[in-house]
């Protein structure tokens, strides 16, 4: 009786037959039996992390067209999609500014790749300086260039953009001090990259590219904006931002330039802590809450904006925070929960701060099971982003990543004042 | 889709060089391309697996064996049943020792678990090479992988600058 066989796939082919001559790179031995086909090779490539990558262009000329090769890389990019962007900001005791690393890291803390900003103008790199606004003994960090100037920087290339001075041309602000905040972020359809100002009486916007690009006046939001970081969200080439005493969500459209005319209501009053979230392309409104008085009981709501006009809202995720504290006199002692990034497999990673214990902490949390995995300690010093783009490719511009967190000092307490999207960094100064 | 009972139903698996493996048919299925033959009918006493000789065949089916899931999990479905922690541990541990094994057949194991379509065995023995590739100088890699460095000294320092950290 004929047995039934399982066909031949060009793989096995290729083993048989070894390399016809092809340039595509091929793993073998010294002695020209071939070992691995180069499709597998390939294969195996794409689960390497950016790191060994970007070092393996150095293994031969043909290996570097592969791994540089376009296709390679958003085949690349698919799979490793989403890093974690973290700022690292650290006072040197004998310094002014604060030394800012930014690492960019998996979800179980490996380090794929760092970057270095020492303070040091001369260098034409990046530098911080920090104010601090001692009133209500709230102060609020400001990282903002030297020179007062934005910086956009690409994580992929180090690259750092300059951007070109959007003050007017008056010497107001250097008399009274005045805040300026920095939004960035990819219109949906066109691709382009956008920056959005909006100070204490004007608001503009810059495009950016190739030129040099200038900043266009654009409209005033309709509602004054709140200035908390976790307060922003770019969602589909639209960056929403909390109003100010929760009056609403005002709406810029990077497309279009302007301000959608309406607010947007939020699905419920405002009890405890509030903010704004992108998830797998969703605008999610975060509530902190807690059923008892002493905060012994947070959890975490999580509303994401659906399509439908009768119901905008829609609870999808209710989570009990991993750890819940004794004795919290207000809302914002007790834990907090951010989400980052709703995986492909539906688990959430979230960000966990506390600020009576100064922990910080990544966790992923399991919404069929309810659990959490072990988190990853942050250092208290860090900000804390998802950056979707990809480590192998110098294309800068084309990438979105939320950036926000919580920076603590010795006897200070700052809240974090990057805005949404790295380099970007800018919010009140003195 | 085939039905199966509960009575273990036996596949004839064969290999080019003439060897037989005998295998239950829930363990032939760890490799979606026999699932797939099985399923549609295609599969009647005896599949013959091209390329793959009976050396690296019988290590296929050894890991098939250990990974199949146990007792009580039945169905379609059973492959993605999560096992316990304690199962999970003792499945590490074994791939562990499962995947000691020379280069040459790592590579014919990668071979095999790619045209067979066993995700667990791909993922295993890839993620061993790519902890070789990681963990391994730019020299030993060339090595390795039995290629050579064709860069001229000036190009090679240009690509480890535009690469630089990388090296870092």
């Amino acid at each position: 009786m004929a047995s039934p066989s399982l066909p031949p796939t060009a793989t096995a082919c290729q083993a048989n037959n070894g390399d016809s001559g092809s340039t595509a790179p091929m793993a073998g031995t010294a002695n020209g039996s071939v070992l691995l086909p180069h499709d597998l090779l390939y294969e195996i490539l794409l689960r390497l992390p950016a790191k060994p990558v970007c070092r393996l262009r150095a293994v031969c000329r043909s290996w570097r067209l592969l791994l540089s090769d376009p296709s390679f890389v958003a085949a690349h990019k698919e799979r490793h999609h989403h890093h974690l962007l973290v700022a690292d900001i650290r006072w040197e005791t004998s310094a002014e500014a604060p030394r800012v690393d930014f690492h960019i890291m998996d979800t179980s803390g490996h380090r794929a790749r760092q970057i270095r900003f020492d303070d040091n103008p001369h260098a034409g790199n990046l530098s911080w300086s920090t104010a601090f606004r001692k009133r209500n003994h709230d102060q609020l960090l400001c990282l903002v260039g030297a020179d007062s100037h934005a910086r956009v920087i690409d994580p992929a290339t180090s690259v750092v953009l300059l951007l070109p001075d959007d003050r007017p041309d008056d010497h107001h602000y250097h008399h009274y001090g005045f805040s300026r905040r920095f939004a960035l972020g990819r219109s949906s359809t066109t691709g382009d990259t956008k920056v959005l100002v909006v100070a204490g009486w004007y608001a503009k916007v810059l495009t950016l590219g190739d030129g040099a690009g200038k900043w266009q006046k654009t409209g005033y939001p309709p509602v004054t904006l709140a200035t908390s970081a976790r307060s922003v969200a770019l969602v589909k080439g639209v960056l929403y931002f909390l109003a100010c005493k929760h009056l609403g969500i005002a709406a810029y459209d990077l497309e279009e330039e302007e301000w959608r005319p309406d607010l947007l209501n939020l699905p419920l009053p405002v009890d405890g802590d509030i903010a704004l979230a992108e998830l797998s392309d969703s605008l999610v409104a975060v509530y902190g809450r807690s059923r008892i008085p002493d905060y012994t009981d947070v959890f975490m709501d999580m509303w994401f904006l659906t399509d439908s006009e009768e119901v905008p809202w829609s609870n999808r995720y209710t989570i009990t925070m991993p750890y819940q504290d004794q004795g919290c006199r207000s809302p914002c002692e007790a834990s907090r929960g951010h989400p980052l990034w709703e995986m492909d497999d539906g688990r959430i990673l979230l960000w966990v701060s506390n600020d009576k214990t100064r922990a910080q902490l990544l966790q992923v949390y399991d919404p069929r099971t309810n659990t959490y995995t072990d988190g990853v300690e942050m250092s208290c010093h860090s900000l804390i982003g998802v950056y979707k783009g990809s480590l192998l490719a110098g294309l800068p511009w084309i990438r979105n990543y939320g950036f926000f967190g919580r920076i603590k000092r010795a006897f200070d307490y700052s809240l974090a004042a990057i805005h949404y999207f790295t380099g970007v960094a800018i919010s009140r100064s003195t | 889709m085939a039905t199966r009972e509960a009575g273990k139903k036996m596949i004839m698996l064969k290999s080019p060089d003439g060897m037989e493996f005998e295998v239950e048919e829930a363990v032939a299925m760890e490799s979606q391309t026999i699932r797939k033959m099985i399923e549609d009918d295609c599969a009647d006493t005896a599949i013959l697996i091209p390329n793959i000789n009976s050396k690296i065949l019988s290590r296929v089916i050894e890991y098939c064996n250990k990974h199949v899931p146990t007792t009580g999990a039945t169905g379609a479905a059973a492959s993605d049943t999560v096992a316990p922690a304690a199962l999970a541990e003792d499945l590490k541990i074994w791939d562990a020792e499962f995947i000691k094994v020379n280069r040459a057949t790592r590579f014919d194991l990668i071979q095999a678990a790619s045209y067979l379509n066993i995700k667990g065995l791909l993922d295993l023995t890839s993620q061993t090479t790519i902890d070789t590739i990681s963990d391994n100088s730019l020299e030993e890699i060339r090595s390795f992988l039995s290629t050579k460095n064709d860069y001229l000294p000036e190009e090679e320092q240009t690509i480890r600058r535009e690469n630089q950290w990388a090296f870092q």
